[in-house]
């Protein structure tokens, strides 16, 4: 209830601004915008863009978040890993993103481009917390289970596992939004074919302000619904498999 | 073969804590351990269980597996008290169900560590225990935070468990190393 009435606020907010401006060029209406997202929305263009932005940043998220997570386990285990990596990692973190993307037009094609941007930004994230959340982990339970002779795949499902699991869903809520933002930049000066980056592009060219609205809109949808399935899908498969509590309780872990 | 520990030496930095400790527990015997805190009882634990080594000193372990009672109870908080017992202790959801009876738990199986009191947890940590089919029993102030009638049943119910194998009691209480039949009672 308060939500929607927070958002009403905000619409209404964003109608006086747009009345005080009165210039569709500079600040197009809500109801403009929506009028336009729903014309969008019945082309199959549409649809064929927001999902190919989706596949591409979704794709760059999860190779990002498997390569960060892994790196994160191998620097924990071996101190040359980590002095080996560091440097690259701070590399990433430090890297105007822009730069990268211009780096990456050079080295891949269109369509790999926001793949391996997103890649980039999810990466350093999910290294870090993983990396923090293994070090975190209680050595009293790691003692436990040695006494009590837990073998090394049982330690690792029912203790590292659980523990490390709040951060990196903490980076993965980060690093998700991070994915889009840098994804779509990609795409838009890489001018990628079938993308909403592409649209944004001749949104600014033809200087359709509804249409750079709505595109954006479509961008902050995308983004918040692949945040929301990704925290349902992982803890439901957790809690299958006993990593999480599987009580009314079990948001708070997540 | 006895649990043997010879002319233990250990210290923290520069606080000695055990000079010259030495023990032996018969196969099944049961020793107890009174002290005032910060005596290294529990550093007596810690070394059988493995966990730190002394800095001199020899030590001989009965032949099997350990089960240590932990005094900040150690359970996994993602893990309900049932799971808890069967992850670490390795044995069937119904030993688990049927310890956690004999700890007056036979309700509580399914609910997680988060939900339970100080008391229950501490029930929780001496049913992990005693599932485990080990051969010696460490117990670091095992009946701590039980009231008294509580307590006198959780330590008949241990002691039937821990007929036959080795025990090792932490205690402050020596009423406690009356009940649990000790033999001996090292003060330290």
């Amino acid at each position: 209830m308060i939500k929607a009435a927070v958002a009403a606020l905000w619409l209404v907010l964003w109608q006086l601004v747009c009345l005080i401006v009165n210039m569709e060029l500079l600040v197009a209406s809500p109801l403009n915008v929506a009028r336009r997202l729903w014309e969008l929305s019945r082309t199959a263009e549409f649809w064929k863009y927001s999902l190919f932005s989706l596949g591409r940043i979704t794709e760059g998220f999860l190779l990002g978040s498997i390569t960060g997570a892994a790196l994160a386990v191998l620097c924990h285990k071996s101190g040359f890993a980590r002095e080996f990596f560091s440097p690259a990692v701070t590399l990433i973190k430090s890297t105007p993103v822009a730069s990268f993307i211009i780096l990456a037009l050079v080295w891949l094609t269109g369509q790999r481009v926001p793949v391996f941007i997103s890649f980039l930004m999810v990466l350093p994230v999910v290294y870090g917390n993983v990396f923090q959340g293994i070090r975190e982990v209680d050595p009293k339970l790691l003692e436990m289970a040695r006494v009590y002779g837990m073998n090394p795949k049982k330690r690792v499902m029912k203790i590292y596992v659980p523990s490390v699991l709040p951060y990196m869903m903490a980076a993965c809520r980060t690093a998700l939004g991070l994915s889009w933002k840098a994804g779509v930049a990609a795409e838009v000066i890489g001018v990628t074919r079938d993308s909403i980056g592409r649209q944004l592009y001749y949104s600014k060219i033809y200087l359709e302000t509804a249409d750079l609205f709505a595109w954006t809109a479509v961008v902050i949808i995308l983004s918040i619904s692949l945040e929301k399935f990704l925290i349902w899908s992982v803890g439901h498969i957790c809690g299958k498999l006993h990593l999480v509590r599987r009580d009314s309780n079990a948001a708070k872990i997540m | 073969m006895p649990l043997r520990l010879c002319n233990i030496f250990k210290s923290f930095g520069e606080k000695q804590v055990l000079a010259d400790f030495s023990m032996e527990v018969p196969d099944g015997g049961r020793v107890c351990l009174l002290g005032a805190s910060g005596g290294g009882k529990t550093t007596v634990l810690n070394i059988i269980a493995g966990l730190i080594s002394p800095d001199s000193g020899s030590l001989e372990l009965p032949a099997g597996s350990i089960s240590y009672v932990f005094q900040e109870y150690r359970l996994l908080p993602w893990l309900t008290a049932e799971e808890n017992i069967t992850a670490a202790a390795g044995c069937s959801k119904e030993r688990a169900r049927e310890i956690l009876a004999a700890m007056e738990l036979a309700g509580e199986s399914k609910n997680y560590p988060e939900d339970f009191s100080g008391g229950m947890k501490q029930r929780v940590n001496i049913a992990r225990a005693l599932a485990r089919d080990s051969a010696l029993i460490l117990m670091d102030e095992p009946f701590k935070g039980l009231d008294p009638g509580l307590r006198e049943r959780v330590i008949n119910r241990v002691d039937e468990f821990c007929a036959d194998r080795t025990v090792v009691l932490v205690t402050h209480d020596i009423a406690e190393c009356d009940m649990m039949k000790c033999n001996k009672i090292y003060e330290i």
